[in-house]
């Protein structure tokens, strides 16, 4: 069955974000406190790594079942990693763990189990810093990400499929990303093909929309052009999104619209929790 | 349902503990903290476990669930009571606690055990290789471990490396009760599946029952046994870094495939190979078929067991580094059992030598021959004796089998030759299809510019037309409104010369009679002639007037001569001249409008036309598009299951030149062994038998 070979050291695999940093992302998204969507995708991009980090740790420490590049794209395209990291591609998750470009204090009111709210801190580790500037070169990053997935996939034939996870608020401004984007997927292992995953960012007040199974709700060309380029889910991906509380069926989409905050680490959650790390 | 916090939610929470626990011992206890001083997680599949130290300095694991478990609540309750009833030191304590964790406002249930000081199997395995006894002892320790969980009525449910810990006494530490089975869950499902590399491959979720550990059991046993037999398989069958011991799923599902049976199956040590050989012969039983565990006994009774002592004949080259080999001299083999009729041969030979020595000198040549020919029909009959002896026998066996090594390997290395070449190919051809996809790309990507260029050049082309007409229309609009104008001057004229009479004129010497005349030919009025033309005659040398009617038509009007004509001519010029003074100036509005619109219609119906064009254009070119993207789409499918299919075969490649490189490893270790056996029948040779044939030595 396709989509359910051993994540391991011995058989790790890839993951590759591309993260629009087009001026656009310059403007806020709505919500309560509003915020740049720079922000928002830096941040969903620091979670996530810690969320792969905290998932991959053992006793004697992170193992490398995936290596992880983090792909920007606006004024150029190429490795958006600050801090020691700082343009590398795939690196092993152990590095990547053990790297941040810096661990940011942060205040944080949380609630403290009887009604109340006190302040505390955390501590946020940090490899990418938000970024607008430029174009939107997707079909440039889309190949970027193509090279990426095509030279891990000649090393590592029998591995889970690579993930490719492209955060962007819409439009392309260097052609029709779809062509590129099904390229992209035509690189398999014997597992089955790359997976390809999108999350639109959009300041549009439209109902948020989550791993549709059409496009029919979505509100622009661009969320469509962005539904069309999204690999279904496989099997376990749609148990583990189902389980979450999602409804799911065979052609659900790894796509999100106007995903609010918490829906864009929900989002990125599955993706990696889909695999089953044995 | 519920939905669990992640990982690095847990993470964030127990940065501060004085928050997130609500039990007393563990508000404000110290987290152990990772690199960036942050909590340290270890993780599973289901939960991240953080070492937690209170206060009062006991050292507790907590576990944090990340995924939900079926029935978690009643499965660890059920669990508690009966560990509570069953001794073991294998046991590790626990307190399931409800209220456990504070996540972003919420309380989430955590798992509160005793810390186990210990190293996980993986890493006492690698740290203690070479350490035969400990690995025997562990094996020995782990079948008692087996047997008390069996006596117990429980199951663990996911026996593995990850949950086995092996404290500094060498004492194994089970932890990871999620799976657990005791007999208050019988008629539940199992909450999980298991390590796949530790599962039979016809396990299901619905085996929870007290036997579902035994073919991880055996699986772990055997692995923990071969490699204290001979420590160069860890090396060999398990790599580095890999979620498994010697063997793994893939093996259990192809067997036939696996590069890693063979090397156990073959094995020089038996107990391996009895060992495998069962475990083999499990995979196609069901689950609830297979048998307990039941451990071997080690062939040589020392304290704690160990196997045949081993020793390797020095030098090995570096492949062999690790391998045990037999540690004591090789004996020597030796000529044994000299019975009588050997002993009587042997004393025919000195007669034989003295009697030919004899004859030699005393009796004719003829006669000696005979005596040379006893001695060698002698050598010849003790050599067959010696060809005969079972000690020459084994030797020739040792080298039969030598040679027969030798052709195994000749075998195994044309195979890897041959492997090699395959992938060559492979790689070759996928190179070429690649290739080739590029070209078939490129072709549709030029079809596809040509397509779109042809539609642009002819809706250009249409396009220029509309704008050359559209740019023409100007001129034309001013000619067609000065000829309105033109037309309704001339009919102004005309209408003014029409009510001019010549009757009433009174001009000179245009009497009744002429007038008359004019009127004959159809002139009345000065409307009635446009003018006059002179045709000269060529006999009478004088001018005649034709009149021009306004049909284009010329008359002659009897009696009148050039000069009466040209009179008449200059009166009607005059009129004109008077009728045109009162023309109109300009087209009146009305008549300029009808004019106008007409051409506004012009300007919509060019408008229009030139949006069809660009229509038209556009829909030819969606439909390009639509073609193009299609063929993309479909070359794309055909390249992805291409892909995929390489991908299978490079997978398959590299498995069988894995199994070819662990075959060829252990025929050069059977290699090294046999050759060394072989030195042992150094002794066995003719002279020396001959020796042993006089001497018994
Ligand atoms: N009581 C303990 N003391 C020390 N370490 C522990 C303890 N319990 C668990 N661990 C460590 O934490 C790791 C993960 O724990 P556990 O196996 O319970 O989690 P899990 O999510 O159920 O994992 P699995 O994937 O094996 O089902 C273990 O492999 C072990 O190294």
């Amino acid at each position: 069955m396709a989509y359910s070979a051993e994540i391991s050291r011995t058989n790790p695999t890839a993951f590759v974000f591309l993260v629009d940093q087009s001026a656009s992302m310059n403007d806020p998204i709505g919500g309560e406190i509003p915020q740049r969507k720079a922000d928002v995708v830096a941040d969903a991009i620091n979670r996530l790594l810690t969320e792969l980090s905290v998932k991959c740790a053992k006793e004697e420490g992170v193992r490398d079942y995936f290596h992880v590049a983090v792909v920007g794209y606006g004024q150029s395209v190429g490795s958006a990693f600050s801090g020691d990291l700082e343009g590398r591609d795939l690196v092993p998750l152990s590095q990547v763990a053990d790297n941040p470009a810096r661990v940011e204090e942060r205040p944080k009111k949380v609630p403290d189990g009887a009604g109340g709210l006190v302040e505390t801190t955390t501590r946020f580790p940090v490899w990418m810093e938000p970024v607008a500037n430029g174009g939107t070169p997707m079909v440039r990053a889309l190949q970027y990400a193509e090279t990426l997935v095509a030279k891990w996939l000649a090393d590592h034939p029998g591995c889970f499929p690579p993930i490719v996870l492209n955060l962007t608020d819409g439009e392309s401004t260097d052609g029709d990303p779809s062509t590129a984007a099904v390229d992209v997927q035509t690189h398999a292992s014997a597992d089955g093909a790359t997976l390809l995953f999108n999350l639109h960012v959009s300041a549009s007040e439209a109902t948020p929309v989550t791993f549709p199974e059409s496009d029919e709700d979505l509100p622009d060309a661009y969320a469509r052009t962005l539904f069309g380029m999204s690999s279904t889910l496989p099997p376990d991906m749609r148990s583990y999104a189902s389980q979450q509380g999602f409804e799911i069926s065979d052609v659900t989409r790894g796509f999100v619209y106007n995903a609010d905050i918490a829906s864009v680490v929900q989002f990125l959650d599955i993706g990696t929790r889909a695999t089953d790390l044995r | 349902m519920v939905q669990f916090p992640s990982g690095a939610a847990y993470v964030e929470a127990l940065q501060n503990t004085r928050l997130c626990f609500a039990e007393p011992d563990l508000k404000g206890a110290k987290v152990e903290l990772d690199k960036l001083a942050r909590p340290r997680p270890i993780s599973g599949n289901f939960a991240s476990v953080f070492s937690v130290t209170t206060a009062a300095g006991k050292r507790h694991a907590i576990k944090c669930f990340t995924r939900e478990v079926a029935d978690q609540t009643v499965r660890y309750r059920a669990i508690s009571d009966h560990l509570n009833r069953v001794e073991g030191r294998w046991k590790v304590g626990f307190e399931y606690l409800q209220r456990g964790v504070l996540v972003e406002g919420r309380w989430y249930p955590v798992l509160k055990m005793d810390w186990v000081e210990g190293t996980g199997l993986t890493r006492w395995i690698e740290q203690h290789v070479h350490d035969q006894r400990a690995l025997v002892g562990l094996a020995e320790r782990f079948a008692a471990l087996v047997a008390d969980l069996a006596d117990a009525g429980i199951a663990h449910g996911d026996l593995q490396h990850g949950n086995l810990l092996v404290a500094s006494d060498g004492s194994l530490r089970l932890v990871d009760y999620d799976g657990m089975y005791v007999p208050a869950l019988d008629g539940m499902k199992a909450a999980e599946m298991g390590h796949r590399n530790y599962q039979s491959p016809l396990r299901s979720d619905v085996d929870f029952r007290p036997d579902v550990d035994r073919f991880s059991a055996w699986v772990i046993y055997l692995s923990l046994v071969s490699v204290a037999a001979d420590p160069a398989l860890w090396g060999q069958l398990h790599q580095q870094g890999g979620e498994y011991l010697l063997l793994a799923e893939e093996d259990y599902t192809d067997p036939a495939g696996s590069s890693r049976f063979p090397i156990l199956l073959d094995h020089q040590v038996p107990e391996v190979r009895e060992l495998v050989a069962r475990v083999r012969g499990m995979l196609g039983a069901p689950v609830t078929a297979l048998p307990p565990l039941t451990p071997i006994t080690f062939t040589t009774a020392q304290s704690s067991g160990t196997f045949r002592p081993v020793q390797p004949a020095a030098p090995l080259p570096p492949w062999m580094a690790d391998h045990v080999l037999p540690t004591e001299p090789v004996p020597r083999a030796r000529f044994v059992g000299r019975d009588s009729s050997l002993t009587a041969v042997a004393l025919v030979a000195p007669l034989l030598v003295v009697g030919t020595v004899l004859l030699a000198v005393l009796a004719p040549a003829g006669v000696a021959l005979t005596g040379v020919c006893g001695l060698l029909l002698w050598f010849a009959s003790t050599f067959a004796v010696y060809r005969a002896r079972q000690e020459t026998r084994a030797k020739r066996r040792e080298y039969a089998r030598l040679d027969e090594l030798d052709a195994r390997l000749l075998d195994i290395n044309q195979r890897l030759a041959v492997l090699t070449e395959e992938g060559d190919a492979l790689a070759k051809s996928a190179a070429q299809r690649a290739a080739s996809e590029k070209v078939l790309k490129a072709g549709l990507q030029e079809r596809h510019r040509k397509e779109t260029a042809a539609i642009d050049t002819e809706a250009q082309r249409q396009l220029a037309s509309i704008m050359s007409r559209r740019g023409g229309m100007g001129a034309e609009r001013k000619r067609e409104l000065d000829q309105a104008l033109a037309d309704l001057r001339a009919e102004h004229v005309r209408q003014r010369l029409a009510t001019v009479s010549i009757a009433d004129a009174g001009l000179e010497g245009l009497g009744g009679k002429l007038v008359a005349n004019l009127r004959e030919a159809g002139i009345a009025t000065a409307a009635d002639f446009a003018g006059v033309n002179y045709v000269t005659n060529s006999q009478a040398q004088n001018k005649n007037p034709f009149f021009r009617l306004p049909s284009g038509l010329t008359v002659r009007v009897p009696g009148f001569g050039a000069v009466k004509a040209s009179r008449l001519e200059d009166w009607r010029q005059k009129q004109e001249w008077i009728a045109r003074n009162s023309q109109p100036t300009g087209l009146p509005d009305s008549l300029r409008r009808i004019i106008e619109s007409r051409f506004a219609q012009r300007v919509r119906d060019l408008d229009e036309l030139e949006q069809q064009v660009k229509a038209s254009a556009m829909q030819q070119k969606a439909l390009v598009n639509e073609r193009f993207t299609a063929d993309l789409v479909a070359i794309a499918d055909q390249v992805r299951a291409a892909n995929a299919v390489t991908a299978q075969r490079r997978v398959e490649h590299d498995r069988a030149v894995r199994r070819c490189h662990g075959e060829i490893e252990a025929a050069r270790t059977a290699h090294l062994i046999a050759a060394r056996e072989t030195t042992a029948y150094d002794s066995i040779t003719y002279p020396r038998f001959l020796r042993f044939a006089f001497t018994g030595r």
